[in-house]
């Protein structure tokens, strides 16, 4: 009796033994097998990013001298500072070149423009000139290496004029530009460090 | 010539039963292998895909220092795009007012003559498809109302100078006829120069 259940008695034990090994060895390497080429694939997805990121960072170091000059070319035409007495210089220079008479010059105090992220400064100018040299101040305003800005003007005829050409009295109102953004405060201040000091 | 089996029943179903038990043993042991060889085949391939992230990671972490060495362009780009913007925020809205007296000058019949001019710009107001940035106002001396006529004609050639109106003409001397008025105009978008629209050419690609 016992003979015969030899057989059945073997093969349970065989398919007993051949499941478990399957279940704890086999299937958790396959687990494992998976997980691994998972982070394979992840870490193959990182380098794609990282050799776009390292493509971008590529153009931007041969772009550098053109970035350099950008910035160096907008730090003289937007200062730091108000560098009022440079302004009033420029200024004058434009009017001389302009052959023109300035009779009065006002700076206001910068003011802050969160907007922007400019200080700005009001400029009101009184001169008198003939026609042709009042456009060649505004013109010579318009190409200073600072930025500035013509806001309005008002052309009259001047109680002054004299022979030739008849001469007019020119009001106008422009705006300069200082990124101090809290212009207060001595030397430059950043947006972010003004906003500190608000608070 | 036949043969006979002279093995008692019971002996043969035992050999029988001890063959079949064995054969059991032995394809078990067969698939125990088979599952072992299986078992060793994924641990190789583990071995091997460990090896590749490793592999990756090294790759990985050597572009990540090239990218840190790259990283001060990055900065620089992210302050020249920056400056740039200032720079467009500063010029926002600019109309060239050197061309304005040329355009002027150039629309001013010959038997005439400008009096005052005042331009001004203003916030921008937006009518439709119009933005409105300024305005513009003149007062003028013509022989004729045929030059006021051409004068007002004449303002609306110029790019951006729109909606010209004399309110008033007075006939200030009636046997030269001469004739004096003012002419209000309003200023769009199109006066502003390129950079006042937000283009600002080379500076910053």
């Amino acid at each position: 009796m016992g003979s015969r259940r030899a057989p059945l008695l073997a093969a349970i034990g065989v398919v007993a033994l051949a499941l478990l090994m399957f279940v704890f060895l086999v299937l958790p390497k396959m687990g494992e097998v998976t997980e691994a080429q998972d982070e394979l694939s992840v870490a193959e997805g990182r380098e794609q990013t990282l050799l776009a990121q390292r493509q971008a960072l590529e153009v931007a170091e041969a772009e550098a001298p053109e970035n350099e000059a950008t910035i160096a070319e907008v730090q003289s035409a937007i200062p730091e500072v108000a560098d009022e007495a440079g302004l009033m210089i420029l200024l004058q220079n434009a009017a001389d070149t302009a052959g023109l008479e300035v009779s009065q010059f006002s700076i206001s105090e910068p003011v802050f423009n969160p907007e922007s992220g400019l200080s700005a400064m009001t400029i009101s100018v009184s001169a008198e000139g003939t026609y042709f040299q009042i456009a060649d101040f505004l013109y010579n305003i318009e190409t200073l290496p600072r930025a500035a800005k013509v806001l309005n003007t008002d052309l009259s005829p001047s109680t002054a004029s004299t022979t030739g050409s008849p001469t007019l009295a020119l009001g106008a109102t422009m705006e300069a530009y200082t990124s101090d953004a809290n212009p207060d405060l001595p030397g430059p201040q950043t947006e972010s460090a003004s906003g500190e000091e608000d608070e | 010539m036949s043969q006979v089996n002279l093995l008692p029943p019971d002996i043969l179903q035992r050999q029988g039963t001890r063959k079949l038990a064995t054969t059991i043993v032995v394809g078990g042991l067969v698939l125990l292998g088979l599952i072992l060889a299986f078992y060793l085949l994924q641990a190789n391939r583990l071995a091997g895909v460990n090896d590749d992230i490793e592999a990756q990671e090294r790759t990985n972490t050597s572009i990540e220092q090239e990218i840190d060495a790259l990283e001060p362009f990055a900065d620089l780009q992210v302050e020249a795009d920056q400056a740039v913007e200032m720079l467009r925020n500063a010029y926002a809205g600019e109309m060239s007012f050197s061309q304005a007296l040329m355009d002027m000058s150039r629309i001013t019949p010959s038997d005439s003559y400008l009096q005052s001019l005042a331009v001004g710009l203003e916030s921008p107001t937006v009518d439709g498809d119009v933005t409105f940035v300024g305005t513009l106002a003149f007062n003028a001396q013509a022989i004729g109302i045929d030059t006021v006529a051409l004068w007002i004609s004449r303002v609306e050639e110029i790019e951006g100078w729109v909606n010209p109106w004399i309110a008033t003409v007075e006939t200030t001397d009636s046997s030269l006829d001469i004739r004096t008025f003012p002419v209000n105009a309003d200023l769009t978008s199109e006066a502003l120069t390129a950079r006042g629209r937000g283009d600002m050419g080379d500076t910053g690609g």
